[in-house]
């Protein structure tokens, strides 16, 4: 406990000190401004100014941005269309239904949240390269080099052909890289840069960029090599990821759930994350995003939830089914849950019913809700056709996508601990990457080079155990690896890769028929090919 | 206890000190945008922003917990403005907004922060009225502000992506910082 608090304290301190100037000195620092004088010269200063490169991912624990995009884009998660509330234009169905045009603002938003922090980072090494050589000044430019590959990442992952900005200075259009260029470049970054990255994880590395954080996005990168270049990397992603694993470094919590907790900064497991406050930094508000209205009293929220997102049913499922749904098989065959049977939510949660005990059922929030006082929570609003009517039951089934999704409809995103007496900002730590990921990479890609493989399994089945079910049975195959990642990974942005890289993505699911292939890319954003005709579109797309 | 609050009062001050004469007036004006108004009550404001919601006028932002409405036709393209208030004693004291470009790049540069500014202070001036006022802060650029009654008004480029501007309740905000300072006094 009492390394946590150290850590979250040193992580929000450097978040902070960048942030400090801003409200003490009455105003905010004017990054455009490249005057001398403005250049950072103390080893206090270079981890100041880092705090605006990491600062930059405060976007990712909220809604409209790249975690809502991956998320909605797969079949984890779904916002229904609940009478007035929640249409927004349409932009949300859009992605479910994989039917997205080249002007939804989510997709805009995301691009130009990845290009601010590329942005930031290109600002911050431009000032550091006017330094005269140190070893601080180095390692520093290493390190927002290593940050700017990540975000480069997520660019070469949603978009795939993006124009690659290095130069702050450079005011000329840039004209798009292809998809195998940008992989190229984020690699070529990460190999120069991870021998430079400190190896310490301590509270001095806690939400920061260290050596085994960059080894786990390269990792990531070769993981889905074959999607982004047509040549898979699979020896490579099992060497990063025993990299990783060798140093000894990280290791899986006894329990899953307290990865998520609102005390999570002391997690073993935890490899990199953004460092969350209610009160020093905001923004992060899933609780809000996700659950009832009525849901205010089970929590004693000081503010009501707004009832956004829901998981869907079918990937719910494979949660508390042994045996695999036979609905959409392409999607979910196989991916059978073995383990001890209990009383769980199915369906219209009428009653309880018998189910697998997964103790990662903890990702949702479903069934009856109780206030905080002992008393049934209750939606004076609910659908004439609810199940129970007005009681607040949280069911696995939803009736429709559109209009009028019902109010109760869906298991709710559970994941992270909601605070008793919460406020709309959470202080859980938003877990960007995690050592249970690089163990089923490893799991994979050794799975993929020789799918006799005795590690792959015992790696899928160390996470198994630590669920508290059933260890696989030899063989291995490609669907309970897709479906395992898919329990283990819950809502932390990888099952939109998982169905690409496991041939799923465009099957049909859920409120979903099967899809273009071209929408594993997203559209490069109308308002962004305006401004720049040198933009190449993704194929499929209108120009 | 202490901390938090003045955490949130960090907001409140930025700008405070920059001198901007003659811009003081005792005219009550409290109106801010969308039927939003400081002093607005929290309730109020949630239900305000749900309506506008339905309406299908904003919805929920990226970056932070925020409301986004998208100015269409406002300007010479498009530009997102968002905004979430700080409450207290639950009213309204204050409004944070930013406003970027839908078209935003870095390597855009006429879509840059610095250029919305300038366009934004006459698009500002037809929704309050003329009286904006600016200074040039050696290290951090054109500061534009006014006061209007007990509302002041201040924008700068916060980034290259971002205009920030930010519009106070003069008087909450006085009996926030009487509050802050005796709980100081008192060591909490």
């Amino acid at each position: 406990m009492k390394k946590s608090i150290v850590n979250k304290v040193m992580a929000l301190a450097l978040g902070l000190m960048f942030f400090a100037q801003s409200c003490t000195n009455l105003d905010e620092e004017l990054y455009s401004d490249l005057a001398a004088e403005n250049f950072f010269k103390s080893e206090a200063e270079y981890i100041a100014a880092l705090g605006a490169a990491y600062s930059s991912f405060g976007g990712m624990g909220n809604h409209f941005g790249l975690w809502t995009m991956n998320e909605l884009a797969s079949d984890e998660l779904v916002i229904t269309t609940k009478g007035g509330d929640w249409y927004d234009g349409g932009v949300l169905i859009q992605l479910h239904e994989h039917n997205i045009t080249i002007d939804n603002p989510i997709v805009g938003n995301t691009w130009n949240f990845l290009y601010g922090g590329v942005n930031t980072c290109n600002r911050l090494l431009y000032q550091f390269q006017q330094l005269p050589a140190s070893d601080g000044r180095d390692a520093t430019i290493a390190e927002l080099r290593a940050i700017r590959a990540l975000w480069y990442y997520w660019l070469l992952d949603s978009f795939g052909n993006v124009p690659v900005v290095t130069d702050f200075t450079d005011t000329e259009a840039p004209a798009s890289k292809t998809r195998a260029e940008v992989y190229a470049f984020v690699e070529k970054e990460l190999n120069e840069t991870i021998p430079l990255l400190s190896t310490a994880k301590d509270g001095t590395t806690y939400g920061r960029i260290n050596k085994w954080a960059a080894l786990a996005v390269r990792c990531k990168l070769y993981l889905n090599a074959g999607v982004y270049t047509g040549t898979p990397q699979w020896q490579k992603a099992a060497d990063d990821a025993q990299a990783i694993i060798n140093s000894g470094k990280y290791s899986l919590e006894s329990s899953y759930k307290s990865n998520f907790a609102v005390n999570n900064s002391g997690s073993n497991e935890n490899i990199f994350v953004y460092p969350y406050d209610k009160v020093f930094a905001g923004g992060f508000n899933w609780p809000m995003m996700t659950l009832h209205y009525a849901s205010q009293g089970v929590y004693n929220f000081t503010a009501q939830p707004w009832n956004g997102y829901s998981a869907v049913e079918e990937f719910y499922n494979t949660y508390v089914n042994a045996t695999a749904d036979t609905q959409f098989p392409e999607v979910y065959g196989g991916s059978d849950n073995p383990g001890t049977q209990g009383n769980v939510w199915k369906g219209t949660a009428i009653a309880p019913a018998q189910g697998t005990q997964d103790s990662r059922i903890s990702n949702f929030v479903v069934g009856p809700q109780f206030n905080a006082d002992g008393t049934r929570a209750s939606d004076p609003g609910a659908d004439s056709d609810d199940p129970d009517g007005a009681p607040l039951t949280f069911t696995p089934k939803i009736n429709t996508i559109y209009p009028n999704g019902w109010r109760q409809g869906g298991a709710r995103i559970g994941k992270y601990e909601y605070e008793l007496g919460g406020t709309p900002n959470m202080s859980n730590d938003f877990v960007i990457l995690r050592y249970a990921d690089i163990l089923l990479a490893r799991a994979e890609a050794l799975w993929q080079l020789n799918n006799g493989n005795a590690e792959s399994l015992s790696l899928v089945n160390q996470i198994r155990s630590r669920a508290g079910v059933t260890p696989f049975a030899a063989p291995l195959t490609p669907e309970k690896l897709f479906a395992e990642r898919g329990r283990e990974m819950f809502a932390e942005m990888t099952r939109r890769q998982d169905l690409i890289r496991f041939g799923k993505f465009n099957k049909e699911w859920w409120a979903k028929n099967a899809s273009d292939p071209k929408y594993k890319l997203f559209p490069i954003p109308k308002g962004a090919r305006d401004v720049n005709p040198k933009l190449v579109q993704n194929p499929g797309y209108p120009n | 206890m202490i901390r938090g609050i003045l955490f949130a009062f960090g907001f409140c001050v930025l700008f405070q000190s920059c001198d901007f004469k003659g811009l003081t007036s005792s005219k009550k004006v409290d109106s801010l945008f969308l039927g939003i108004y400081l002093g607005m009550p929290a309730k109020e404001f949630y239900d305000h922003c749900w309506e506008l919601n339905r309406q299908k006028l904003v919805v929920h932002g990226p970056t932070n917990q925020n409301v986004e409405y998208l100015m269409k036709d406002e300007l010479d393209y498009p530009v997102y403005m968002r905004f979430y208030p700080y409450f207290y004693k639950d009213k309204i004291y204050q409004m944070p907004v930013t406003f970027t470009y839908d078209r935003w790049a870095p390597w855009a540069r006429d879509y840059h922060a610095n250029v919305l500014l300038e366009k934004l202070i006459p698009m500002l001036e037809k929704w309050y009225g003329p009286g904006f006022k600016s200074k040039v802060d050696p290290r951090k650029g054109k500061v534009y502000a006014r006061i209007d009654g007990h509302r002041r008004m201040t924008l700068m480029v916060k980034d290259e992506q971002f205009v920030q501007m930010v519009i106070t309740h003069i008087d909450m905000e006085k009996e926030f910082q009487k509050e802050v300072d005796e709980l100081k006094a008192r060591g909490e």
